[in-house]
């Protein structure tokens, strides 16, 4: 998946999961106050079965994904370092 | 009377019948009226993959498919929703630790559950806070390496019995996971009998004074113990309480076809009554929907779709009010014999009732269900 698809990828699924019609690429998600408590398995959901990524720890920082911007760097990092292991 | 979702799942969900008519259902009676499952019963689940269905292959689980664990959930409730509630605690524990658990915690804990060995419990709730779950009381103090626990929890599943703990508490204001083994000093544990429905549940009260774990303990990062760790948890045992569910109205059902096409009333069985049709009509539609909203709620999750989280709320708030109503029906469908102690409605109506209550009642969910669609 190149990089414009991951991002549509991600803004369909924030968007979808945050109830929201529309999202800029470096909305601040939770300074919206749209995070919901059962937003972050949605999201660790949507990322593994999506992307077929394993997510680590560190990943699920709130406040390292807070936009949609931030969710499409780690995933382009997360694919990287997978292919750098095949 | 068999269910749609077997077609998919066929082979672990007939397994599965088999062992809880042959297992589970003669002993049912005695475990509601003992108010206990014999540890010999968690071995034998243990035989049959029971206890590691959330556990990783890797791990000595048998991690199946949702559509299978729906499956082989419906089964449990149609035999003993206290049987089918302790598989779901096993669910809540493994699937978050699985999830979040270090390499260390998964290799030690997971097969030893998987195997029947150890028996896992999860402790959320406590005597002030019960749906407001982000007020957790319990206190996490980080210090020379160890977290030290003080508080108490309250209604925990299992607690007389079970040897490991997954505890949720605040540690400077932020949620912790920390796994707690029986026997820790400072960890009183005090059996709650006499419970209404799932008597067979073995719940305890858990008090913690100064009760000192390793910080090795934690599962998840500080400040994970809520959003992600408890979250996984409950929408695990939601998906498979709604299924539970579907299973004890199904039981309903079966047990009411049986008695009114053999007592009778005014000259004929009284299925034979149109008003006696109304109530299993309606016990049969009910059912068929609430497995329909579960099989749905299974689609999703495997596909990882993030409406599978909605969609399990919804499915769990429907199948839990079906078994209330599905329960009601039966006892009134047998009138006076099913209201004496040992008749299998009279312990079904007294199950379904929990069923609204534990994994978020059903308030909670109207709550989450509106907050999701935006109401
Ligand atoms: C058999 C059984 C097994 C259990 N096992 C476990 C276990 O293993 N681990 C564990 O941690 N817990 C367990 N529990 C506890 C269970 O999770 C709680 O009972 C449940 O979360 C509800 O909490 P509560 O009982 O404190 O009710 P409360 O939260 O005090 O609610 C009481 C009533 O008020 C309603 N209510 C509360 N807030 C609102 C609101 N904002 N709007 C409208 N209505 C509201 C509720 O819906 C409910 O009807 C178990 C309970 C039972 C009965």
């Amino acid at each position: 998946m190149n990089h414009e698809e991951i991002k549509q990828q991600v803004t369909e699924f924030l968007t979808r999961s945050l109830r929201t019609k529309e999202l800029k690429d470096d909305d601040n998600i939770l300074e919206l106050g749209l995070v919901h408590s059962l937003f972050m398995i949605q999201l660790i959901m949507f990322i593994e079965k999506t992307f077929h990524l394993e997510l680590e720890e560190e990943d699920l920082d709130m406040d390292n994904i807070k936009t949609v911007n931030d969710l499409v760097v780690l995933i382009e990092r997360h694919q990287q370092t997978g292919a750098a292991f095949q | 009377m068999n269910t749609p979702l077997k077609a998919t799942s066929a082979p672990a969900a007939e397994a599965v019948r088999r062992f809880v008519e042959s297992r589970v259902m003669p002993l049912a009676v005695q475990m509601d009226q003992e108010q206990e499952i014999p540890r010999i019963l968690f071995t034998e689940m243990a035989a049959e993959g029971l206890t590691g269905l959330a556990v990783p292959v890797k791990y000595g689980g048998t991690a199946v498919d949702y559509a299978t664990l729906g499956a082989i959930h419906e089964e449990l409730g149609r035999g003993l929703a206290s049987v089918q509630n302790a598989c779901t605690v096993f669910g809540m524990v493994c699937k978050p630790l699985s999830r979040f658990g270090s390499e260390a915690q998964k290799d030690k804990w997971l097969p030893a559950i998987a195997a029947g060995e150890v028996i896992p419990a999860i402790a959320i709730t406590e005597p002030g806070v019960g749906s407001d779950i982000s007020k957790l009381e319990t206190e996490a103090v980080q210090e020379d390496g160890q977290i030290i626990l003080n508080g108490s929890k309250k209604y925990i599943t299992l607690g007389q019995i079970a040897d490991l703990f997954l505890v949720f508490a605040r540690l400077n204001g932020r949620g912790v996971a920390v796994l707690v083994e029986r026997g820790t000093p400072g960890l009183r544990i005090n059996p709650l009998r006499g419970l209404m429905g799932l008597r067979a549940n073995m719940l305890a009260e858990l008090t913690f004074e100064n009760c000192s774990v390793p910080v090795e303990n934690l599962v998840g990062k500080i400040g994970f113990g809520f959003t992600h760790v408890a979250n996984y948890a409950l929408d695990e045992g939601r998906y498979t309480t709604a299924c539970g569910s579907v299973g004890l109205a199904q039981a309903c059902l079966e047990h009411s076809f049986h008695y009114t096409g053999e007592r009778f009333q005014f000259g004929e069985p009284l299925r034979k009554h149109q008003l006696v049709q109304k109530m299993l009509s309606e016990m049969i539609t009910e059912t068929k929907a609430a497995r329909e909203l579960c099989a749905a709620a299974g689609r999703l999750r495997e596909q990882g779709d993030p409406a599978a989280i909605t969609e399990t709320l919804v499915a769990k708030y429907h199948a839990s009010k079906t078994a209330v109503h599905a329960a009601d029906h039966a006892l009134q469908l047998h009138g006076a014999s099913g209201c004496m102690n040992g008749n299998p409605v009279e312990r079904l109506y007294r199950d379904a009732k929990i069923m609204e209550i534990i994994e978020g009642t059903s308030q909670m969910h109207e709550l989450q269900i509106a907050r999701t669609f935006r109401l």
